[in-house]
C-alpha cells in the first residue's frame, strides 16, 4: 500500500514538470507585449523599457523559463504585472471563495445525482426514469453561464428570494453553486443509473434472490454497494471540473474568486496571475487524482489485492 | 328477440373495437426513446437547412437594424422579440447556427483525426512511443479543457480558425486514449497475428486490421464532441473570447443578452435554448449509437 503510494508520487513528478512547462510555452505565445500594454497609451520608449527590466521580459527565453521552474517550485509565483502585488497572496486571498463554492456545488451533485441515479434505475424503463434521464441529460448539455441568467432572472429579479451577484453569506452560493454543480449531478446520475443496471446482472444478484434475500436489501445491501464504487473516480473528475467551471459561474454572478481572477486577468495580459492559476488547477488536478485512485485501493479489496 | 339484437350489436361492435385495439397497440410502439431521437433528428435538420440556406425560415435580414423595434417583447411579428438593435431575434439565431454548426463539427474532426492518429501509433507501436506520446496526453489533461482552450485561444488570437483550434487541441488527450486502449484490445487478435506472419508491413495492419475497429468508438465519442466542443465554443465566446462578427455567434448573443435581463429576458434565454436543444440532440445520438455499435447487445 504504501509502496503503491510512493510510486503513484513519483509518478507524478514527470506530470508536474510537463505541465509547468506547457504553461510557460503557451504563455509566452501571448501576443501582445505586457510591458507596452501596462506602459499605457502613450508609449514612451524608455518607460517601456524600464518596465521590460523590471519584470525580466528581456532576459533570454531560456532564463526566465529556470527562473521560473526555480521559482514556481519553490511556491513563488512573482508579482502580479497590473498591481504587483504577490501572485501567491492574491490567490490565498481568492481560493476560500471559490472553494466555498466547489464543495458545496460538489457536495449538491452528489446527493441529487446518485439519488436521481437511483430512482432512474428502479423504476427502470418507465415514466419516472424517462422524465429523469431527461432532465440529467438536458443537466449535462445545458451551458452554465445560460442556467446561470435563467436563475439570476427567476430567483433574483422576479421572485426576489435569493442574491443575484457577490459573496459572503450563505445564500449568495446558493445560486452559483446550484448553476456549477448541476452538470455533474447530470453526469453522476447517468452513471450511477448505469452501472446499477450492470451490476444487477451480475451471478451474485441471482444467488441472492435465489436465497430469498428481498428486492430492497438485494438493491440497498448489496448492489449498492457494487454500484457506486466506479462513481467515485467520477466524483473527482467533477471536482475538478468544478474549478473549470468556476470560470464561466463567477463571471455570471460577478463573484470573488480564482475563476474571475484568471478571467480578469487574461484581459490584462498579467501572465504571472495566468500561469499560477493554471499551474495551481493542474496540480490540483493531479492530486485530487491520486487521492481517487489510494480512496480506492482503500475501498476496492480487488484493487487492493493488485497493487499489492 | 334479446339474443338475436344482442349478437347483432356485438357483431357491430367487434370490429369497432378491434380496430381502436389495434390502434391502440400502433401508438404504444412509439417508444420514448424513438420519440427523442426523431426529436433530434427533427432539430438537427432544421439547423443543416438554417445554416445552408437561412432566408427560406425568415423574410428579415440578420443585420438590418431598426431603431423603432429596440427590445420587442415576442409576438406575431417578431416570435422571439427583437434585440436591442433591434434585429430579429429569431432571424439572428437562424443565420447564427452556420457559425456554431461549423465550429462544432470541425472542431470535433480535428481533434477526432489527432486523437486517432496518436492513439493508433501508441497502442500499436507500444514500447517507448506509447509511454512518451502517454505522458504528453497525461500532461495535457491535467490543464481542464475549457481552460487551455482560453489560454490557446488567447495566445494565438480569436480568430474563428483559431477558436477551432484551440477547442480540438483540448479534446485531443480523451479521444487519443479510448483509442489507444482500443488498439491495444485489437492488437493481440489472432487475424493481426496472421496479418504479421504473411508479412503485411505495419502500415498495412494498421489501415486494413485495426482501423476498421476504432471507428465505432471514434463514431460515438465525435458525436458527443460536437456537443462538448459547441458548449466550449460558446463559452469561449461567452467570456468575449470569440470571433465578433456582424451576424453575432449564439453565445455572444448570450453574453450580449445578459446586460439587457432585467428588461427583455429574450435576448438570453433563446440563444442559450438554441444552445442546449443541440448539444442534446447531439448527446442523444451519440447515447443511441453506442447502444446500437455495442458489440455486447
Amino acid at each position: 500500500m504504501v509502496k503503491y503510494i510512493i510510486n503513484r508520487l513519483i509518478l507524478a513528478v514527470p506530470v508536474i514538470l510537463g505541465s509547468l512547462t506547457l504553461v510557460f510555452l503557451i504563455i509566452h505565445w501571448l501576443p501582445g507585449d505586457p510591458a507596452r500594454m501596462l506602459a499605457g497609451d502613450d508609449h514612451a520608449e524608455d518607460r517601456i523599457q524600464y518596465l521590460q527590466e523590471q519584470l525580466g521580459l528581456n532576459r533570454p527565453l531560456w532564463v526566465q523559463y529556470f527562473t521560473y521552474l526555480w521559482d514556481s517550485m519553490r511556491g513563488d509565483f512573482g508579482h502580479s504585472f497590473a498591481n504587483q502585488q504577490p501572485v501567491m497572496d492574491r490567490l490565498l486571498s481568492q481560493l476560500p471563495s471559490t472553494a466555498e463554492l466547489a464543495v458545496v456545488s460538489t457536495i449538491f451533485a452528489i446527493i441529487t445525482g446518485i439519488t436521481l441515479g437511483i430512482l432512474s434505475a428502479v423504476y427502470r424503463n418507465r415514466l419516472v426514469d424517462y422524465v429523469i434521464r431527461i432532465v440529467s441529460l438536458f443537466g449535462v448539455s445545458m451551458p452554465k453561464f445560460w442556467l446561470g441568467i435563467l436563475l439570476i432572472l427567476i430567483f433574483s429579479v422576479h421572485l426576489h428570494l435569493l442574491p443575484a451577484i457577490g459573496n459572503g453569506s450563505f445564500k449568495q452560493v446558493i445560486l452559483p453553486a446550484f448553476a456549477l454543480g448541476v452538470t455533474g449531478a447530470g453526469i453522476l446520475a447517468r452513471m450511477v443509473r448505469n452501472s446499477i443496471l450492470e451490476v444487477i446482472e451480475d451471478p451474485f444478484v441471482t444467488t441472492l434472490r435465489a436465497k430469498g434475500v428481498t428486492e430492497r436489501k438485494v438493491l440497498y445491501l448489496h448492489v449498492l454497494r457494487n454500484a457506486l464504487l466506479p462513481s467515485l473516480t467520477i466524483i473527482g473528475v467533477i471536482f475538478v471540473g468544478m474549478l473549470e467551471g468556476a470560470v464561466v459561474t463567477e463571471t455570471v454572478f460577478a463573484r470573488q474568486g480564482i475563476g474571475k481572477m484568471v478571467v480578469d486577468a487574461i484581459g490584462q495580459k498579467d501572465i504571472p496571475v495566468i500561469q499560477a492559476s493554471i499551474l495551481i488547477c493542474a496540480v490540483f488536478n493531479i492530486v485530487v487524482n491520486l487521492l481517487v485512485d489510494i480512496s480506492y485501493s482503500f475501498v476496492d479489496p480487488r484493487v487492493r489485492q493488485q497493487s499489492a | 328477440m334479446s339474443i338475436v339484437s344482442n349478437s347483432i350489436s356485438s357483431d357491430a361492435a367487434l370490429p369497432l373495437a378491434a380496430q381502436r385495439k389495434r390502434r391502440k397497440l400502433r401508438l404504444r410502439k412509439v417508444t420514448f426513446p424513438q420519440l427523442y431521437i426523431t426529436a433530434s433528428l427533427v432539430y438537427l435538420l432544421f439547423l443543416l437547412v438554417s445554416a445552408i440556406t437561412p432566408q427560406l425560415l425568415t423574410h428579415y435580414s440578420p443585420t438590418a437594424m431598426n431603431a423603432s423595434e429596440l427590445l420587442q417583447s415576442p409576438s406575431l411579428q417578431h416570435w422571439l422579440g427583437t434585440d436591442h438593435f433591434g434585429r430579429d431575434l429569431w432571424t439572428v439565431l437562424v443565420y447564427g447556427s452556420r457559425q456554431s454548426l461549423l465550429l462544432g463539427v470541425v472542431s470535433v474532426l480535428i481533434g477526432g483525426i489527432a486523437g486517432l492518429l496518436l492513439g493508433l501509433v501508441a497502442g500499436y507501436f507500444g514500447g517507448i512511443v506509447d509511454t512518451l506520446l502517454m505522458r504528453l496526453t497525461d500532461i495535457l489533461m491535467t490543464i481542464p479543457g475549457t481552460l487551455l482552450a482560453i489560454v490557446i485561444a488567447v495566445a494565438i488570437g480569436p480568430t474563428f480558425f483559431n477558436v477551432i483550434l484551440a477547442i480540438s487541441i483540448s479534446t485531443i488527450p480523451s479521444k487519443a486514449r479510448v483509442i489507444r486502449s482500443t488498439v491495444i484490445s485489437l492488437r493481440s487478435r489472432m487475424y493481426v497475428d496472421a496479418a504479421k506472419a504473411i508479412g503485411t508491413s505495419h502500415l498495412q495492419i494498421m489501415l486494413r486490421h485495426i482501423l476498421p475497429g476504432c471507428w465505432s468508438p471514434l463514431l460515438v465519442m465525435t458525436t458527443i464532441g460536437v456537443g462538448t466542443s459547441i458548449l466550449a465554443g460558446t463559452g469561449l465566446s461567452f467570456l468575449g473570447l470569440g470571433v465578433i462578427k456582424e451576424i453575432p455567434d449564439w453565445g455572444y448573443l448570450l453574453s450580449e443578452g445578459r446586460s439587457y435581463m432585467t428588461v427583455a429576458w429574450w435576448i438570453a434565454a433563446f440563444p442559450g435554448l438554441f444552445i442546449t436543444l443541440l448539444v442534446v440532440a447531439f448527446n442523444l445520438l451519440g447515447d443511441e449509437l453506442r447502444d446500437r455499435l455495442d458489440p455486447k447487445k
